[in-house]
C-alpha cells in the first residue's frame, strides 16, 4: 500500500488529533449574562456607594459587606447560567472542563479573597487596598484558565491583571482620590470590562 | 504485523482528519465555527465534508433562523471509522516500541 505511515509519522498523527482535540474543549467559565449583570451591578453598587453616603467613616466594613453581596449574587446567576448551558449542550454539569476550571481559578480567588479581608482588617478606614487585591487576583485566576478558555476570557484576565497592578501605583490612587479611587477601580474593572466582555460574547455569538 | 488495508483513506488526509478529529471532540460543529477552528477556506472545508459526507462519516444539519445555518455532527459510522483509524496509528506506535 502506498503512503504507509511509520511510526514517527503516526505519532504526528496522534499528537495532532490530541492537541486538536484539547483545543476544541473550549470551556467558558463565565456566561455572558452573568457578566452582564455584574457589570450593571458593579457600576450601580459604586455610584451607590459614592453617591449615596459614602465616606471615609463607611469604610473597608461596609465596602466589603456589600461587595460580597454583589459577588453572592453574580456567582449564582453565573452556576444557573453555566448550568442551563451545560444542559443545552447535553453535557453533565460538572464536566471536565468546569473540573479543569474550578482548578485553575480557586486558588487564585482564595488567594484574593484572603488578601482582601486582612487588607480591610489592616486599613479599616481605607478600602482602596481591598479593591487592588480583588482586581489583581480576580485577573491571575482568569489568566490561570489560558489554556482552555476562549480568547475573550484570557483578554478579560489580561485587563483585570493590568488594571490591578496599576491600582496599586500611589500615583494612580491620587490621581482618582482617597475617597473615589476604590469605588472607580470597582466600576471600571467589575463594572466596565464585564460589560465590554458580555457585549463581546453577544456579538460574537450574533455573528456566528 | 499491522494491516495497512484497515487505515481508513478517507479519513487520512490531513484536512479531514482535522475536521473528524473536531466533530468528535464535541456534538455539533456549525460550518462558521469549523472554518473558525481550522482556519480553512469555504471551498477546502466544503470540499473536505463533501467527501466524509458522501463516505457516510457525517450528517448535515441545515437549518434557517435569520440566514440559513448548517451544523454538522459525525454519524455512528463515522465514529466508528475515526475510532478504527485511532487504533490502527495507536498499533503502529506500540509495534515500533516493541
Amino acid at each position: 500500500m502506498k503512503n504507509e505511515p511509520n511510526a514517527s509519522e503516526a505519532a504526528e498523527q496522534l499528537r495532532t488529533i490530541r492537541s486538536l482535540m484539547e483545543r476544541a474543549t473550549v470551556y467558558r467559565a463565565i456566561s455572558a449574562p452573568a457578566a452582564l449583570v455584574a457589570g450593571v451591578l458593579s457600576v450601580g453598587l459604586s455610584w451607590w456607594q459614592g453617591v449615596m453616603g459614602w465616606g471615609a467613616e463607611l469604610a473597608s466594613e461596609r465596602f466589603t459587606k456589600e461587595w460580597m453581596m454583589v459577588l453572592l449574587v453574580v456567582s449564582l446567576l453565573n452556576v444557573g447560567m453555566l448550568w442551563r448551558s451545560a444542559r443545552g449542550r447535553g453535557e453533565p454539569f460538572v464536566s471536565a472542563g468546569m473540573k479543569l476550571a474550578l482548578g485553575a481559578l480557586v486558588p487564585p480567588l482564595v488567594a484574593g479573597f484572603v488578601l482582601g479581608l486582612l487588607a480591610a482588617e489592616a486599613a479599616p478606614l481605607d478600602p482602596v487596598q481591598v479593591s487592588s487585591f480583588w482586581i489583581l487576583f480576580y485577573g491571575l485566576a482568569l489568566r490561570a484558565t489560558g489554556s482552555f478558555a476562549p480568547r475573550s476570557i484570557q483578554r478579560l484576565g489580561l485587563a483585570f491583571f493590568v488594571a490591578g497592578l496599576l491600582s496599586f501605583l500611589p500615583s494612580v490612587r491620587q490621581l482618582a482620590g482617597p475617597v473615589a479611587a476604590p469605588l472607580l477601580f470597582m466600576s471600571l474593572t467589575f463594572g466596565l470590562f464585564h460589560l465590554v466582555y458580555a457585549a463581546a460574547v453577544f456579538l460574537s455569538n450574533r455573528r456566528a | 504485523m499491522i494491516d495497512f488495508s484497515q487505515l481508513d483513506r478517507i479519513i487520512h488526509e490531513k484536512g479531514r482528519l482535522a475536521i473528524m478529529t473536531l466533530l468528535a471532540s464535541r456534538h455539533e460543529w456549525s460550518f462558521q465555527d469549523l472554518k473558525g477552528q481550522l482556519g480553512m477556506s469555504d471551498g477546502n472545508l466544503i470540499t473536505h465534508l463533501r467527501a466524509l459526507f458522501k463516505a457516510g462519516y457525517v450528517s448535515e444539519i441545515r437549518e434557517m433562523k435569520q440566514r440559513q445555518q448548517t451544523r454538522y455532527a459525525l454519524t455512528e459510522n463515522g465514529r466508528d471509522a475515526f475510532n478504527r483509524y485511532l487504533s490502527v496509528l495507536e498499533a503502529i506506535v506500540r509495534q515500533a516500541r516493541e
